[in-house]
């Protein structure tokens, strides 16, 4: 595959979150502002990119007993250093975001990716299939919390959108409407993208 | 034929791997936390003093003539000029007095309690007869978010603003109404919906942390 | 620290269910809800390596990190704790409940990157719980997770699939139940007293 075959392919046909039904809990814990999306995309990119990159540099020498041990060790790794430079650098976002960038760790996504091709393929690459499954859920996370932080709290990123006229959905501050949001999400895309009958 | 066993086939390697990997890991982790500790724990101490300069800034308003946002934005002059850390002891808590031109005007406390997933933390400014509140910031809590969780937002803390919340040392009691009620009365507040165990731990903390202050200094003769 | 570990126990189920108000434990949740009978099974393993992991994850955190002022270590030693306690588990269901561990399969191992039995953990660092809390939180949340299984996979049983229009079959019919489940379970929130 090229360089921009891999990453249309983790990014979206093999989107993580609504083909592959991974990374779902952050999914839906973190989309109530789109700020707080973002940042944890970018955490999520920022681990897994450097974890692919990690894992298939070793690859070579990895003892095959130990080597989802040694996924697991580098993945924690690198999402404590995003926890780091999250509380160094965005305080605010970090209070935020809590204990789900610890999370990061859990999030199936990145043991999914390192196990089905950064294990196996060359670094450069397997970078650009982490980032691209990255950006795939990130897009995902945004979707969503443009949703939420619209209706619930008439604002995006932070930009009052509408006015005081508009009675805030408390429903989209909770935990059911992430649910059904991405119930819809999975819903169009497929419909229209796989053309599931 | 070479037939001897290479270094990497014996069953030692894999453990030495691990091993090896997780100290190269720690040891750049190690480097990055003690790298930015100093910074963090800077940032908290600001955030930290600047809630403290919010608080007192309403009261500082009006005495001053300045407006309150000039005097938050000016941090730390404002901070150095206006805000005073008191003895621990005398009130058992973290106490801060607010002065303007060297008198003081107003009190802040660093109080807490127990919520319904853990303590919670706030920093209250009062009166200086401690029978009035001037405002409540919740720094520290750690309920249900998005309901619990907003016992943070402006609209719950702000309408504790000029509350009275002591009558001598005895608390007063307070009427928990729903969130969408229009008409407020003085003795009433409002609750969060789908979290009034935890907006009644916020006033009840508030309650009792102040009725105890209270207590100590008429006790201390302050 | 005053919040009785009974009342935590009982609020880790309802109102602040690990699964429906906290979103964690969802893949395996998704994946496995089509059984009742395996959905029982997993259920009840999650709850034990629950209690069992906070409870050592309780004790790492406070007699190994903290002494040593390497808490920023938390999550590697809180992983590898549960993935080497998930290891012995699998070890000893396959030694004395073969029927178990065919049953389960994949998602044995997998209970090692269950997001809820980390979250646990790390929930119980940062409300700061001493050790009887911390194995009430973690028994609870075990339950909580396990009637949130049970109960998808109850529904699953029931649905049929022909009525469900094609593009929601499977994930999307799911989240979908999911959501009106965690519905409900916010009307419990005002259940649990603190006094």
């Amino acid at each position: 595959m090229t360089r921009k075959q891999i990453f249309i392919n983790s990014a979206f046909t093999e989107n993580a979150v609504w083909k592959q039904i991974l990374g779902i809990c952050s999914s839906l814990a973190v989309t109530n502002l789109m700020l707080n999306s973002l940042i944890m995309g970018m955490g999520v990119t920022f681990a897994l990119a450097l974890s692919c990159l990690t894992v298939s540099l070793i690859r070579e020498y990895t003892p095959r007993s130990v080597r989802m041990i040694a996924q697991t060790l580098i993945m924690a790794a690198y999402v404590i250093m995003v926890d780091i430079l999250l509380k160094a650098f965005l305080p605010q976002v970090s209070k935020q975001l809590g204990p789900y960038v610890g999370l990061i760790i859990t999030n199936c996504i990145l043991m999914g990716r390192l196990e089905a091709f950064a294990s196996k393929n060359p670094p450069l690459d397997s970078v650009i299939d982490g980032i691209g499954a990255g950006f795939g859920y990130t897009l995902v996370l945004l979707l969503i919390s443009f949703v939420r932080e619209l209706f619930g709290f008439g604002t995006l990123f932070g930009f009052r959108i509408l006015g005081s006229w508009w009675t805030n959905w408390s429903i989209m501050v909770m935990a059911p409407s992430a649910f059904f949001l991405l119930a819809l999400l999975i819903w169009i895309v497929n419909n229209k993208y796989y053309k599931v009958v | 034929m070479e037939n001897k066993t290479s270094f990497f086939d014996k069953p030692v390697w894999p453990v030495l791997f691990v091993l090896i990997l997780s100290l190269v890991f720690v040891g750049i982790l190690a480097v990055m936390y003690r790298a930015s500790e100093p910074r963090i724990k800077r940032q908290q101490r600001e955030a930290y003093e600047k809630t403290i300069l919010s608080l007192a800034a309403d009261s500082l308003a009006s005495l001053s003539g300045l407006q309150a946002q000039a005097l938050e934005s000016d941090y730390p002059t404002s901070f150095k000029n206006h805000i005073g850390a008191l003895d621990e002891d005398n009130f058992a808590r973290k106490a801060f007095e607010v002065k303007y031109d060297g008198t003081p005007i107003a009190y802040v406390f660093d109080v807490g309690g127990k919520g319904l997933w853990g303590t919670m933390r706030a920093l209250v400014a009062t009166s200086l007869d401690l029978q009035t509140l001037l405002g409540l910031n919740v720094y520290d809590q750690s309920e249900t978010p998005g309901l619990g969780g907003r016992i943070e937002e402006e609209w719950f803390t702000s309408q504790f603003k000029g509350k009275p919340i002591l009558d001598n040392s005895s608390p007063i009691e307070f009427e928990m109404v729903p969130e969408g009620q229009k008409e407020i009365k003085p003795q009433q507040l409002r609750q969060i919906t789908g979290a009034t165990i935890t907006s009644k731990a916020v006033v009840d903390m508030i309650r009792g942390e102040l009725a105890q202050i209270a207590k100590s200094r008429t006790e201390e003769g302050k | 620290m005053e919040i009785s570990a009974f009342l935590l126990f009982w609020a880790a189920i309802f109102t602040s269910n690990i699964l429906l108000t906290n979103f964690l434990g969802m893949c395996s949740y998704l994946s496995v809800s089509k059984e009742v009978e395996s959905s029982l099974g997993l259920g009840i393993a999650v709850s034990f390596v629950l209690v069992f992991t906070t409870a050592l994850n309780w004790l790492a955190y406070h007699y190994l990190l903290v002494p040593f002022h390497i808490e920023y270590l938390q999550y590697i030693v809180f992983i590898i704790v549960i993935a080497a306690f998930v290891q012995l588990l699998e070890l000893l269901i396959e030694r004395f409940t073969p029927a178990l561990y065919y049953s389960l399969g994949i998602f044995l191992p997998l209970i090692t990157v269950n997001c809820a039995i980390f979250g646990v953990s790390l929930f119980m660092v940062i409300r700061n719980y001493n050790f009887l809390q911390s194995i009430a939180y973690g028994f609870g949340s075990g339950l909580g997770w396990l009637l949130a299984i049970l109960m998808l996979a109850g529904l699953r049983g029931k649905l049929r699939e022909k009525m469900v229009p094609a593009g929601l079959r499977g994930t999307g019919i799911s989240l979908i139940i999911t959501g009106i489940m965690a519905l409900a379970f916010v009307g419990f929130s005002g259940i649990a007293p603190i006094q």
